[in-house]
């Protein structure tokens, strides 16, 4: 299906250039026997200028007097007699193809026309067909009926000097001959380097973006060299040079420079890796451009010659090596697009001979194929790019397709690694809080329990259950704060100091008012700088046991509890007005588990605890330092 | 220790409680009250307890969250929705916080933890016999978030606190007791209490409104 519309493709677009032959060509193919004058034509060279007197000889056109007098520069009359009676009635045209270079034409003894300059630097009236209307009362009236067309004609000898084909007869004939003249020599060429130049430009814009692309920068360089060619052909003054010489030094340079980029591109398309024919190439074309610009008047003519032969061989055997490496690949398979180059390149073998035999030796510049050449190459040139943007195209795509694709699959693999980490990381966190409970565990709760466990050994006998119910109870505590650290209040710093004194300032207050005694709690406002959370949490305790030894044992009437935040450091201070104990004879007897758990408790969150008791004052108080 | 000895304490007392050494210490307690003995009820689990409800009415319930048949909130709820008058403490070991505000949502009046003194488990239920509603610091601030609070001068509704509540609240969170918040305030401790029953009632509304809302929203309620 795809094979199909590809080749619907390729047969739409030969259509295209089918079209152009059609519009091109008529003209050459349907040139026709024109029922015209029957001319006697004669020559002479002219010396001064003036029309000779004498030796007139006979030619027929077109002419090029250089075979008839080799090496004469100069001026050349031209002498075309005619029968009036030839035109039965009605206006009479004359016709002429080309004059190479400059002319004047009279009729009788009127002057119709008059090239801009007869001298150097000469008019270029080579390539351009003419037609003049005859005008009647210039026609004379003579017995013989005969009548005189005279050319005078400025020619130079290497630039093929002389007249090109002239008709006389009806007006309208020789103007519908004219006007098609005019448009296989004119316009189909100023169309051809039009299009040339244009497509030129838009390669080498290509190959100025992306200098990779050689076969753009040969195909832009073939077409910019192919218009200056065309150009050379259509000018009608020699600017911008001095001479009309030069401007055909020109047009033979253009073409070998031509015929290298076109041999370049070719090797290039067709990816034929030559260097040394390449190499030689360059040599050649530099020799032949130096020759052709350089190369003194009189050694022109033959310089051009095998210049231009020369060039033209290398292009037909660059046409012929290319149908081989196109159609009988030594190496893989025949593709589509050196195919189509070859079709191309055979039409220019076609092209090339035909004008090469026909055209040229006829010096019938109306009758040229070349300038087909261009829109051929064009329409190729079209296509073969076409194909190539599209086949790039669908590249883009499918990698674009598969780009998505493998994005979406690295981004799944992302995402599965990154769960992969993040569930390792997660339980690597798990791991290290349990760790950390362990730890805990070890600390808090084991050392009271070696401590109870050594009291019991060490005490000898049984203890009182009071102080057995204290000992849990105190190991009760260490177990809340454990699992108060774990919880995610005991995990966060409380805002402000009254919001961490309020769960004990609420708790004891209420017990403390149904004891009926008074209470006072003062708490600074704001932390300056705030403990950790265990350190919150072990003062706490610390202040829950204080506070609870002064409910179980003081019969104070009054308590007091100062909470102040100063900027290095964090105090709480329990006073009360109780009977008091003496702090070194429990100490010392061992006998307080309170005392000597909240000591422990504040040894291991680095706090100073100090206690000082007499009747009527005891005062507990516990110091954290605070580090920035 | 001053004890109250009061002829018409509420009676029956039922204790929902699944150890037996906790339940021994919570006669304990309550005897402590001067409650008769033969006015306590001791259920197990929550069957036991629906027994005792089915052949009456209780004037007093302290209730463990944690059961063996099932979770404390749906008794309390229960109960809450038989008397709305009746003292329901919950009486809760190593309980979250969540756990508690749950419990009080369902219609507790106070709650107090296992491992704390007899002392002040007895505090906690005199406290309620009273008629007061006991409230920790984190409750009242856990109530702050949770009850919208209305622009100043607007008429408190149903389920938002008023300005004077707000204001208890504030300094409940800041832990002083309610007896310091009356000094504070120039009220008299009762009105503090009665405010702070109040919030818990609202608290209690707000979850109604609040399931009632999501049921809607579920598509349960047209």
């Amino acid at each position: 299906m795809r094979g199909l519309l590809r080749l619907r493709r390729w047969l739409a677009a030969w259509g295209v250039m089918v079209a152009m032959w059609a519009v091109l060509l008529p003209g050459a193919v349907l040139a026709q026997p024109l029922d015209g004058c029957t001319l006697t034509v004669q020559a002479a060279r002219a010396v001064d200028g003036q029309r000779p007197t004498q030796g007139w000889e006979p030619v027929t056109l077109p002419d090029t007097w250089t075979r008839r007098w080799p090496g004469y520069e100069g001026t050349v009359w031209y002498r075309l007699d005619w029968e009036r009676d030839c035109v039965p009635a009605g206006p009479v045209g004359l016709g002429i193809a080309g004059i190479s270079m400059a002319g004047e034409v009279y009729l009788n003894d009127d002057l119709l026309w008059r090239d801009v300059s007869l001298q150097e630097p000469l008019s270029r009236s080579w390539n351009t067909p003419r037609w003049w209307l005859l005008p009647a009362s210039a026609l004379q009236d003579t017995r013989t009926n005969t009548q005189t067309v005279w050319v005078r004609v400025v020619g130079l000898p290497a630039l093929e000097p002389g007249l090109g084909n002239t008709h006389i007869g009806p007006a309208a004939q020789v103007g519908a001959m004219q006007a098609r003249q005019q448009w296989r020599q004119q316009t189909a060429y100023v169309f051809s380097a039009g299009l040339s130049a244009a497509v030129g430009c838009l390669f080498a814009g290509v190959w100025g973006l992306r200098r990779s692309e050689q076969v753009s920068g040969w195909y832009a360089l073939m077409s910019l060299a192919w218009a200056v060619y065309l150009f050379t052909l259509l000018a009608t003054n020699p600017w911008p040079f001095n001479g009309t010489l030069m401007m055909s030094r020109v047009n033979i340079a253009a073409f070998a420079l031509y015929v290298l980029c076109f041999c370049l591109f070719t090797w290039r398309f067709g990816g034929q890796h030559l260097p040394r024919l390449e190499r030689l190439l360059y040599g050649l074309v530099l020799v032949s451009v130096a020759a052709v610009l350089l190369a003194p008047q009189v050694a022109v003519l033959p310089v051009f010659a095998v210049v231009w032969v020369g060039f033209v061989v290398i292009f037909f055997i660059n046409c012929l090596q290319f149908q081989w490496y196109a159609w009988l690949p030594r190496t893989g398979e025949r593709k589509v697009q050196h195919m189509l180059l070859a079709l191309c390149w055979l039409a220019f073998i076609v092209i090339g001979l035909h004008d090469l035999l026909i055209a040229y030796p006829q010096r019938r510049m109306d009758n040229t194929w070349s300038t087909i050449a261009a829109p051929l190459t064009t329409v190729v040139m079209a296509l073969l790019l076409g194909e190539r943007l599209t086949s790039n195209m669908r590249r883009i795509e499918r990698f674009n397709q598969q780009l998505a694709e493998s994005v979406a699959t690295a981004r799944a693999e992302l995402a599965l690694a990154l769960e992969r980490e993040h569930a390792q990381a997660l339980h690597s966190a798990k791991l290290q809080e349990r760790m950390q409970i362990a730890h805990d565990l070890h600390d808090g709760l084991g050392g009271s329990l070696m401590r109870g466990m050594a009291l019991l050994e060490q005490a000898g006998g049984p203890l009182p259950n009071g102080r057995v119910l204290s000992l849990l109870k105190t190991l009760r505590d260490d177990l809340r704060q454990l699992i108060d650290h774990g919880s995610s209040a005991g995990a966060t710093v409380p805002e402000t100091p009254v919001r961490w004194a309020a769960p004990l300032r609420h708790r004891f207050t209420r017990l403390l008012d149904e004891m009926e005694v008074v209470s006072q709690w003062q708490v600074s406002p704001l932390w300056h700088l705030p403990p950790s959370a265990l350190q919150c949490l072990g003062v706490t305790r610390l202040v829950e046991e204080a506070l609870s030894n002064t409910i179980k044992h003081s019969h104070a009437r009054q308590v007091h509890v100062d909470v102040c935040a100063d900027p290095h450091r964090f105090t709480v201070r329990v006073q009360d007005d109780g009977v008091g104990f003496d702090v070194f004879a429990v100490q010392a007897a061992g006998l307080s588990v309170g005392l000597r758990s909240m000591a422990a408790r504040a040894e291991r969150m680095g706090a100073r605890f100090s206690v000082t008791s007499k009747p009527g004052k005891t005062v507990v108080e516990v110091v954290v330092l605070l580090e920035p | 220790m001053p004890t109250l000895a009061h002829p018409a304490l509420p009676a029956p007392v039922l204790v929902v409680e699944d150890e037996p050494l906790l339940q021994q210490r919570l006669r304990g307690v309550l005897l402590a009250l001067g409650y008769a003995p033969d006015a306590l009820l001791f259920a197990a689990t929550l069957a036991q307890a629906q027994a005792h409800l089915v052949r009456g009415p209780v004037g007093l319930a302290l209730v463990d969250l944690h059961l063996p048949d099932g979770d404390g909130r749906t008794l309390i709820a229960q109960l809450r929705a038989d008397d709305p008058g009746l003292g329901i403490l919950v009486v809760s070991a190593w309980s979250s916080e969540d756990a508690i505000l749950g419990a009080l949502r369902a219609g507790a009046t106070g709650y107090v933890l296992k491992e704390r003194d007899d002392l002040e488990v007895q505090l906690s239920i005199r406290s309620v016999l009273r008629g007061g509603a006991p409230i920790d610091p984190f409750i009242a601030r856990r109530i702050l978030q949770l009850l919208p609070s209305p622009p100043r001068a607007a008429v408190a509704t149903e389920d938002s606190l008023s300005e004077r509540e707000g204001e208890i609240l504030r300094l409940v969170a800041d832990g002083l007791s309610n007896r310091e918040i009356a000094e504070q305030l120039f009220l008299s401790r009762y009105t503090v209490e009665s405010h702070v029953k109040r919030v818990y009632r609202k608290l209690a509304v707000s979850s109604r409104v609040g399931a009632v809302r999501e049921a809607r929203s579920r598509g349960l309620l047209e």
